[in-house]
């Protein structure tokens, strides 16, 4: 099983350009699409999930038109959106097994079974009987997971699904997805590096609707070996840093500054060097100095300043 | 079994919520109040407490209250899905629109129904406790409830709980069901009486009244006598029939068009 983007394009009424041409090729295992708000993360995981309608391209699950044959795919499909609400008036085993009949599990006895066991896995069977108007925000989260789980799908779409949970419920959430993406298309959007670097064995980076950056996590940091470069100075200093260095990401460390520079060589001798990490991948390709999206002819990786 | 299942949980969702039984409840009193007055009345000489006309009529305004207060139960089943932002979870599910349409339509349906079942429920409470003058009562006719709750009310429930849940999902918003309920009445007062009164057409009137309100109080209440109040019975007359059929034509006709328009992407 692989999901194939292939030059989706989606501008909304207001004429915001959301997605400008993205192509993925995505196989089965964990996928971490990695981006600042606003990148177009969330129109491009609804138009995997069919719910909003790609305005050019093709995307295809299989042997599946994702774009066309919407029933097939929510046949297979787990989605979590990045917001979502529930009835307040219902409890959590009634409402999860509601959706189980809906995504086709209509065996009485199978369903009890799935929802069961699917309310043990989130840690709400103790609370199964409560409203969810009751819910806290992490708890509604975790429905929604287990809703999204429901079926064993074998293409999952979680939109920024760590941002409400506590540190404890997002290992046991990024757990469930890894034991998911054994044999599934798990893909994970999300604005948090460690998400990515955590479970996802590919990554893109999308900004401004275009993908930058297309990857595997670890070949990409190894990538980035010896040109990361890190000074330490006082904020004010920042400014004069930045027009003569291809600064890529400022951190605060005690009340000073701390730099990341990208460079192939030295950048001086007030710089020291950096054992890079995910992190430097992702800064360094949102400030547009690592892409493996360079016209033909260019060299891949190289320091544009 | 899909479209099954969406009415199942839409009735029981809506039928465990106090607001249902407080419509249901407040029908039931006015039904029984408006029969109980009836009573008094026909000791005077007038037509029977329990004349097929007198529950008509008894039907005709405790319809016409149900069409303002109970708007929200086909709104909620509309657009609760989109109000409550569950709508995502969902949409993302292997249902087709006939199924997710026609199951709540079907549990909003089928809820007003039970809620209008207040109206005969109330009339019989009035009519058999104790308290009755027997001159005031005629023989019980099982037809003339009947007639009253089939033939009035329920194609009533029908074309207006098809009206109002169609506004609520097309415009993804419950209220619009009441802003629906409000056109309807306006419908039947200043549409059907102009057409009436203005223009010399009451056949045609008539037909433009979606609860039987001109027909049975316009109509009716004057040109039968007594006699014939007490012993015809309201609902078979062609008039009445043919009002029927178009509200239940024009409610299926919305429902088609709302299937046809409905797109869970944007």
């Amino acid at each position: 099983m692989e999901l194939r983007i292939l030059g989706v394009s989606k501008t909304y009424a207001n004429g915001v350009q959301a997605l400008k041409n993205v192509t993925l090729t995505i196989p089965a295992g964990m996928y971490g699409l990695l981006g600042p708000n606003g990148a177009g993360k969330s129109t491009l995981m609804r138009i995997l999930a069919t719910l909003q309608e790609a305005d050019s391209g093709s995307v295809t699950l299989g042997e599946i038109d994702v774009l066309t044959r919407k029933n097939e795919v929510r046949e297979t499909l787990g989605y979590l959106p990045q917001e979502f609400g529930v009835y307040p008036k219902v409890s959590a085993e009634s409402l999860l097994d509601h959706f189980a009949v809906l995504k086709g599990i209509t065996e009485r006895r199978a369903r009890k079974e799935v929802v069961e066991s699917l309310l043990r896995k989130v840690n709400l069977w103790e609370v199964r009987k409560q409203k969810l108007g009751g819910y806290s925000g992490g708890m509604r989260q975790r429905f929604g997971v287990a809703v999204a789980l429901l079926g064993q799908p074998t293409l999952m779409i979680v939109d920024e699904p760590t941002a409400g949970l506590d540190p404890a419920e997002r290992v046991r959430f990024l757990n469930l997805l890894s034991e998911l993406g054994e044999n599934s298309v798990v893909l994970l959007s999300t604005h948090i590096v460690e998400d990515v670097s955590e479970i996802c064995t590919r990554m893109a980076i999308i900004d401004k609707g275009e993908i930058l950056l297309e990857a595997e996590p670890l070949r990409a940091v190894e990538d980035l070996h010896g040109r990361i470069w890190r000074r330490v100075i006082s904020t004010d200093a920042l400014t004069a840093l930045e027009r003569e260095h291809a600064v890529i990401s400022t951190k605060l460390l005690a009340g000073r500054t701390v730099v990341h520079v990208y460079g192939d060589s030295s950048p001086g001798v007030d710089f020291e060097p950096v054992t890079p990490d995910l992190e430097d991948v992702y800064f360094s390709t949102m400030t547009r100095h690592l892409s493996s999206r360079r016209a033909p002819g260019e060299r891949t990786r190289v320091d544009e300043s | 079994m899909k479209l099954g299942e969406i009415f199942r949980f839409e009735f029981l969702y809506q039928a465990s919520r106090v607001r249902t039984w407080l419509y249901f409840a407040i029908l039931l009193v006015v039904a029984y109040f408006l029969t109980k007055n009836g009573i008094a009345d026909a000791t005077n000489g007038s037509s029977h407490a329990n004349s097929s006309f007198a529950i008509a009529l008894t039907t005709v305004i405790c319809n016409l209250l149900w069409l303002l207060m109970a708007s929200a139960v086909a709104g909620s089943a509309a657009a609760r899905d989109v109000q409550t932002r569950m709508h995502p979870l969902i949409y993302a599910t292997p249902i087709s629109n006939a199924e997710y349409l026609g199951g709540r339509f079907l549990a909003a349906f089928a809820l007003n129904a039970l809620i209008l079942f207040a109206v005969p429920t109330g009339i019989l409470l009035a009519l058999l406790l104790p308290g009755v003058e027997p001159e005031s009562v005629g023989a019980f006719r099982p037809a003339a409830h009947l007639s009253a709750y089939g033939v009035i009310a329920l194609p009533t429930a029908f074309a207006v709980s098809a009206i109002q849940f169609s506004l609520a999902t097309l415009n993804r918003r419950a209220v619009m069901s009441y802003v629906g309920s409000v056109f309807l009445l306006i419908f039947v007062s200043l549409a059907a009486g102009a057409v009436i009164n203005l223009l010399q057409r009451p056949t045609i009137g008539r037909l433009l009244d979606p609860i039987g309100y001109v027909t049975v109080i316009g109509v009716l209440s004057k040109t039968w006598t007594p006699l014939e109040k007490n012993t015809l019975i309201v609902g078979l007359q062609g008039p009445i029939v043919a009002n029927r059929i178009l509200w239940i034509a024009i409610g299926l006709s919305v429902l088609a068009f709302t299937h046809r328009r409905f797109r869970h992407a944007r």
